[in-house]
Formats: structure tokens, sequence, C-alpha cells
């Protein structure tokens, strides 16, 4: 039974693999250097190029959803790092211990609640605020900042995005570091505050200081989520297809996101390009996330495993 | 000779128990006042009480008066407190950083030191600690590879650094070899002279051969083990072996100055 | 002597110079601290908030017993497909994930239980849209399965698998030795004492397992756009029949233009997000003893 996953494993990657290759063939390495995904003509005859057959005219970029996926996933990690810190001291050293369980329950609870449904909050209350009230409001008083001056679209795009996700993943963060700082010895704390010290101060240089590598394990595998995260990026960055971003307001779409939303077109191509384009784009996520969670994983040693009930 | 610390009907309990009950005693300055009694008898709680290390655990209940210079712990500022009356826990627990940085750690905290202020502090700390010698060549070792015995002497200049009034020491040769262990023992005799000892220990030998007084805690009350029908008293049945000992030694190397000593202390004036 | 206690006066005189300072300090990062926990708890509420008040204006209980298409009708097929859809995935990643991790915790040596162990983290890893296209490539289309529920399930197990296996290895292990010894002692062969014993005496961490991973792939969706697809009614079949799921309600009918598509999803919502804060709440007061 323990061999279950490692023979799923190995016939999910050869599958992608395999079906990939079509894909590689035919873009070669324009997949990773261009950013116009064109699904090409269906109702015309298919080109045959590299030995493979291809819609008329499509041709395959991989670039506008991997800068979409990296600057949102940048973007979260902005706001879940210091969030998880922050909730982590706080709940090791400020909250009195009838409270820290619900708190820390609370956390997890943000954990449970789907994707779709942070989806479903981010289109009808996040982006309204975005378009009416932050968005016009950091045009207006940030552009000297670069990046922070272009057109405001929908209030969708890479704040909506890079928010949700950066909610997202705060549970699994602050699982990871809380968890670690709270099996740092008695010792060490007792110490400080024996010699004076304040709970900041045990906080600085016990709880934090001898916790970086599970903070860093933590915030990978944060990342290694928010690169895998679909359907709320779907649901509020806009998804659209062909362009770079030009400022934080532009509109973007993730590698996940865009394999959601072109399957289902991807069918209709007879030749099977469609597919074994969104294959590879998928093979190279899968690489991505994968680094970024093992190396979490890794890193964090045990106080990963806290992982596992908080995703 | 004017009392540092006075302890005035304390007791600690948690709901399941009652650590320490109508413990009163008092500390004078410049002595070596140990505390000796079985394990398990709250020793431990009770010297965590001077300095508030108790607040740490809600579940302790604190009553009675701790006093300090005459006034309630509870009236100073914890961080003054515990910097004026710092604690040798009774497991060495340095820091994992270099030996230097043990030293200077609560310094740092305390204070704004040009850099050669702090390396004299640290230097006088380790040399009062009987260390210096061992690490001086090695400032930037990691304390975590010290020996237990060198970890324990890190711990109490760690604690000297701050250059606290009192210093109390849990145990702090329950680990280590005779040689070590009577260095220790030089190392409180010397300390004496800037500073209040409260020793904690088990091993009334040494609590015999450093000691201005020496209390008897059994049970989470003090023992007046010189009233001479204490050693019939039935509650006291299991604490007999400590009690003969300690009565027999006592009265032996300090008749002289205790004939009144029918109450919790005794000073014993050959050694000062 | 003299000169040591002078030096220790003079040093005394340097302490406590930062106080003022260190109870700023203190103070401050408190302050943020409460303030971060203070925003993260206003967030909760108000997301959950806003989806129960949504929910509760549009849901009504015709919605649970009449199926429906993501804009006209109900929530019934969608609330039974999901069912099926777990209970299907239970199915695969229950065996195996119990069995499993009594394997990694009982009998794998340390280097095949590490490259096992491995292979599970990798599982983890890999994003649900991925899982659905494997899914989709593998299920639907080369075993033939067509869009349904052995297809959808499956795929939930495959996700699942890591949860149950890792918390029950865990379980598995924080048995007390002499528990086991003290079996063995009573001549049950290994085989018994595992599978009596350690399945009994882990049942608590085994259940809150379950329990989490329902509540993970009940709110599911990427795994299932290309596996289960969507279905109008009941699904009764195995094979070639989709499935209607909650969380596909909520994304697609947010997207149509009638205001009762979206009450659909509101509802869709409500009754998902219960569920799920019910089952993780149930499985922390089982587990609550850990
Ligand atoms: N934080 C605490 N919570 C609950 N009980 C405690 C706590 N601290 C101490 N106790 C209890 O108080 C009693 C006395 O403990 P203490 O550590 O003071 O004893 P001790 O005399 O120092 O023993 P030893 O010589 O073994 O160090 C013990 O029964 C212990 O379980
Ligand atoms: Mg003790």
């Amino acid at each position: 039974m323990a061999v279950v996953p490692l023979a799923i494993m190995v016939i999910l990657f050869s599958f992608l693999i395999y079906n990939a290759i079509p894909s590689m063939r035919y873009s070669g390495f324009d997949f990773f250097t261009s950013y116009i995904w064109n699904p090409g003509m269906f109702y015309r005859d298919p080109i045959m190029y590299h030995g493979v057959p291809a819609p008329y005219k499509s041709s395959f970029g991989m670039l506008s959803f991997f800068v979409g996926t990296m600057i949102t996933t940048a973007f979260a990690l902005v706001i879940a790092f210091p969030v998880s810190i922050f909730l982590s001291l706080t709940l090791n050293l400020y909250t009195p211990r009838a409270l820290r369980r619900p708190f820390s329950a609370m956390v997890e609870l943000f954990a449970g609640i789907p994707s779709v449904v942070y989806g479903l909050w981010g289109v009808i209350v996040l982006e309204p605020i975005l378009l009416h009230r932050i968005e016009p409001w950091m045009k207006t008083n940030l552009s000297f900042i670069p990046g922070f001056s272009g057109e405001v679209f929908s209030g969708a795009g890479i704040i909506a995005a890079g928010l949700i996700l950066g909610i997202m993943i705060i549970p699994i963060v602050t699982a990871v570091i809380s968890e670690s700082m709270a099996s740092q010895p008695k010792e060490f704390k007792e110490g400080v505050y024996a010699l004076g010290g304040t709970k900041w101060e045990v906080g600085r240089h016990i709880l934090l200081r001898n916790t970086r590598r599970q903070i860093a394990g933590g915030t990978l595998l944060g990342t290694g989520r928010a690169l895998g995260e679909t359907m709320a990026v779907l649901m509020v960055s806009g998804a659209v297809v062909n362009v770079l971003p030009t400022s934080i307001f532009s509109l973007t779409n993730t590698m996940s996101a865009q394999i959601a939303a072109a399957l289902d077109s991807a069918f209709i191509d007879a030749t099977g390009m469609n597919i074994s384009a969104l294959v590879e784009l998928g093979v190279i996520l899968v690489v991505i996330s994968l680094i970024a969670n093992l190396a979490g994983r890794a890193i964090a040693g045990k106080a990963a495993l806290r992982g596992y009930e908080n995703d | 000779m004017t009392d540092i610390i006075e302890v005035k009907n304390l007791g600690v309990a948690t709901d399941k128990q009652q650590i320490l009950s109508n413990v009163s005693l008092s500390i004078p300055e410049n002595t070596i006042t140990t505390i000796v009694g079985p394990s398990g008898s709250g020793k431990s709680t009770l010297i965590r009480t001077f300095n508030r290390l108790t607040d740490l655990y809600p579940r302790l209940r604190v009553n009675g008066e701790v006093l300090f210079h005459g006034r309630s712990v509870r009236e100073y500022k914890v961080m003054l407190l515990r910097r004026r009356i710092g604690l040798v826990f009774q497991k060495p627990n340095p820091f994992p950083m270099s030996v230097f940085d043990n030293v200077a750690f609560g310094p740092k905290l305390h204070a704004s030191l040009t850099g050669s202020q702090l390396d004299t502090i640290v230097e006088e700390s380790l040399k009062h600690a009987g260390l210096y010698g061992e690490v001086k060549d090695n400032m930037e070792k990691n304390a975590m590879d010290l020996s237990g015995g060198q970890q324990q002497r890190l711990c109490i200049a760690r604690a000297l650094a701050v250059q606290p009034e009192v210093l109390m020491m849990d145990e702090p040769t329950s680990s280590l070899d005779p040689i070590a262990k009577s260095r220790i023992e030089e190392l409180m005799l010397r300390l004496k002279e800037d500073y209040t000892v409260v020793l904690v220990t088990h091993d009334i030998d040494q609590a015999n051969r450093v000691s201005d007084s020496i209390e008897l805690l059994y049970n989470g009350k003090i023992v007046e083990y010189e009233k001479p029908d204490v050693l019939q008293m039935p509650e006291y049945e299991h604490a007999r072996q400590f009690v003969m000992k300690l009565s027999r030694q006592v009265g032996r190397q300090s008749r002289s100055t205790s004939e009144n000593g029918c109450f919790v202390k005794l000073m014993r004036g050959s050694l000062v | 002597m003299t000169e040591s206690a002078s030096k220790t006066a003079d040093f005394r005189k340097l302490m406590d110079a930062k106080f003022e300072r260190r109870v700023f300090s203190d103070l401050l990062v408190r302050i943020i601290g409460y303030c971060i926990l203070g925003l993260m708890t206003g967030l909760l509420l108000a997301i959950v908030g806003y989806v129960a008040i949504l929910g509760l204006g549009s849901i009504s209980f015709k919605m649970f017993v009449t199926v429906g298409n993501t804009s006209t009708g109900g929530l019934a097929n969608a609330i039974v497909g999901t069912w099926e859809l777990v209970g299907m995935g239970l199915l695969l990643s229950l065996p195996v994930g119990v069995f499993g991790g009594l394997y990694l915790s009982e009998y794998s040596s340390r280097y095949t239980g590490g490259v096992l162990r491995l292979f599970v983290d990798i599982l983890t890893s890999i994003p649900s849209i991925v899982l659905g296209l494997f899914g989709y490539l593998v299920l639907v289309i080369e075993l033939n399965m067509g869009y349904s529920l052995l297809a959808g399930g499956l795929t939930l197990g495959v996700m699942m698998i890591p949860y149950i296996m890792r918390i029950s290895e865990i379980s598995y292990s924080n048995i007390p030795g002499e528990t086991r010894e003290a079996a063995f002692a009573l001549g049950a062969n290994s085989m018994q004492v595992s599978l009596r014993l350690l399945l009994v005496q882990a049942r608590v961490g085994i259940m809150t397992a379950i329990l989490l991973s329902i509540s993970i792939a009940a709110g599911e969706t990427a795994q299932l756009l290309y596996t289960a697809l969507f279905n109008n009614g009941y699904t009764t079949g195995l094979t070639h029949e989709p499935v209607a799921y909650l969380t596909y309600v909520i994304w697609y009918s947010l997207n149509q233009p009638t205001p009762y598509a979206h009450a659909l999803a509101y509802s869709a919502a409500l009754v998902l997000v219960s569920s799920i804060f019910f089952l993780l709440l149930l499985s922390k007061y089982i587990g609550r003893g850990k």
C-alpha cells in the first residue's frame, strides 16, 4: 500500500511527459520565450511542423503565464510572510494560554475555506473595493513607485490575485512557524526571562533566531501552494492571455489558471496539440512547485508535517 | 546586617497541589544562604518566586510576600527585578550561540555599551565564574559544545554579566566532578564579597562547607530542624535522615554561634 | 577584591539605561501582533459572514430537494454528487492511507521508509489542476471511463492519500512501545498485533485524518473540472456519466448573468463552507487530546 503513491507518481510523470512531447517538438524553445498563446484555427486544415500536426496559425508560449505566476506568488509572499511571523509571535508570546487554541483553530479554519469560495469573495467583495477605492488611491498617491502608475481596469488582476493567494497561504506558513516556535525548549525562554528580557526579546533572540530554518521552510511550502493554486486565481486574476503586465494594476493570468481555463476549448483541437501544450505547461508547473515544496519540507524538517494538517 | 530578601508566609499552589506553604525566611546581604531539601520539596519553586519567574506559569498561584530591599517584588518592574536578582538554572541552559554572545546577551539587553566596555564586562564575568582561562582563546566557540561543567560556569558568568545584587544558584554542582565542584564552591565564597548568594543543593556536606545559613525545606515547608524535638515529629519521618545529618553537623560546627538558634536561621560565623 | 567590587559598582550604574526603549519596543510588537490577529479574525468573519449573509438570503428548502443545472433548479444533485465523489475518493485513499501508514510506521526500514515518504511528499506537491489533467489523460481517455464518478472520485482519492497516510503514520508511531510489548507478551504474532491493536489504538488519529481529508476533498474544484465535468441530474453509474458537485456550481453560476444563478452560487457556498467547518471542528474535537 505504501508503494501506491510511488506507483501513481511514476504513472503520472510518464503520462505527462509522454503527452507533452508533441508540444515540445512543435514549440521548441519558443515555449519559454514567447508570450503569445494562440490555440490556432481548428477548422482549417492542420499544418505539419517538426513532424507533428498542429492547428493552423497556432503558437504556444508560456511567458505571460509564468510571469503572472511569479508576480502573484511574490505578492502573496509579501503579504503572508510578515503576517505569519507576527501571528506566530503573537500566538506564542502574547496570547493567554486559554486563547491560544481557539486562535490557532481559527487560523486553521482559513485553510478549510475552499478555493472557489475565496474566489467568490474576491469577485464580490474585494474587486469592487479595489476598483473604486484602493487602486485609484494608490494610483494618485503612490505613482512615484515604479510599476504603480498605469491604467486601473476592473479590480481584478495582480493585486486581487496576490492578496487572495496571500490570505490562502497564511495558514500553512503560520502553522509551520508557530509549531516550531512552540517547540523551542522552555530552558532558552526562561533563560532570557531570568536575565530580565521582555517577551519581544525572547521572540527576537530565541523564537525568531532559532527557527530561521523552519521559517524559510514554511515560507517555501506556502510558495509551493501559491504556485499551484488554481480556482481563486482564475476567478480574480482577469485570466488574460497574450499580455505581459505593465503595472501592478494589470490583469494577469497564471500557469495553473490557464490550464483550467483553456482545457475546455483544447478538447476541440483534433490534432491534440492544444492539450499537449497545456500538459507541457503543467509539467513545468509541477517542476517549479515540486522544487518549492520539497525544499520547504527538507528545510523545515518535522515542523513541515503540520503542513499536512493545514493544507 | 540588613536583609536583602525577606519571605513572609509565602505559599505557592496549583489547582492540584500545594507546592509551598507558609514559608518565611530572610536572607542577609553578602552572605551565602543555602536551601536544602529532598527532591520535589519545592526548592526551585521557592527561589523562582524571588525573581517572579513563577509569573511565567499562570497556573502557579502565589500568595504571601517576598520583599526585596524591603519592598514587595510585585512593586518592581519585572525586567529590572530579574536583572538585579540573577538565577543560574538547575540544568545548564546556555543559549545556542557563541560563548561571547552568551555572556554579552544580558548586558546588551540592559545597557548601551561601547565595544570595549562590553569586552571588559564579558571578561570580568568569565573570570568571576572561573571560566576565562579555558575559553579566552576561543570566545566564538558555540556554547553548546562546551562540557557540562563549563556550561554551568558559563551560565554563572552570563548571570553575573548583568551585575545583579543577588545570585541564585539552583544545584550548580549536581552534574560536576569533585574538582569542578570545589571550584564552584570557591567561586561562591569569592562572590559573597560583591553579591548575595542563594544556593540550592541536595548536598548537605556542601551546604555545610559554604553556607552562612541553611534552610531545610521539606514538603513545601521550612523545617525548624534546630528545635530538639523536631526529630521526633511524625510528619518528618521521611526527612529524618536529612534532619539528623543537618542537626548533627550544624550542631557540631556552630554551637558557639547559635545558642539561641531555635529558629529557621543559623549563622556560621567562623567562615565569614 | 575591592578593585573588583568597584568595577561591579561601575558596571551596575550602566545597566537599566535602555529600560524605556525596551518597554516601548515590546509594546509596539505586541500592538502590531494584536492588530494582525484582530485583522485575521475580522477577515475570517468577513469572508464567512459574507458567505453566510449571501447564502442565507438566497437559500431555500426547495434547493435541497430539486436538481439543478447551474442556472435554474436546485442543488440536490450537486450535494449528492459531492458526497459520491468524496466517498469514491475515500474508497481509494482510506485503505492505501491506513495500511500504507502502518507500513511506514511499523515495518519500513529507514531507507525504504525515506524513499516512500519522499513520494508521498511529492504527491502533495502536485498542483490540483495538474492532478485533474492527469485524471483526464489517464482515467477519462486512456482507461475510457469518460467523465464519471470513477474518474473524478479516483482523482480526488489520489489527492487524499498523503493526508491519511502521513497522519495515520504519526498516530501509529505515537503509540507507546509498552502497549505493543504487552501484546507481544501475550503471544500475539506480528500481524495480529498490527491489525487489532494498532488500528484500535490509532483510531482517533485515523478518524481525524479522514475528516480532514474529506473537508479538503469536498472543497476541491480543479481536479474535477475535467474528470467529473457536471451533470444536470443525479449520477447513478460509475462510468461515462458526469457528476455534479458544489464547487462547480459556485464557480460556474457566478459567471452566469441571472440573479437566480447567483443565488445558487451563494447557497452552494453556504452549504459547502458550513459542512467543511463542521467537519474541521469535529476533527479538532475528536483529536483534542493530542
Ligand atoms: N509550573 C509548575 N506547574 C505545576 N507543578 C509544578 C510547577 N513547578 C513545580 N511544580 C511542582 O512543584 C513541586 C516542587 O517542584 P520543585 O522543582 O520546586 O522541587 P525541587 O525541590 O526543586 O526538586 P529537585 O530537587 O528535584 O529539583 C513538584 O511536585 C512539581 O511537580
Ligand atoms: Mg529543583
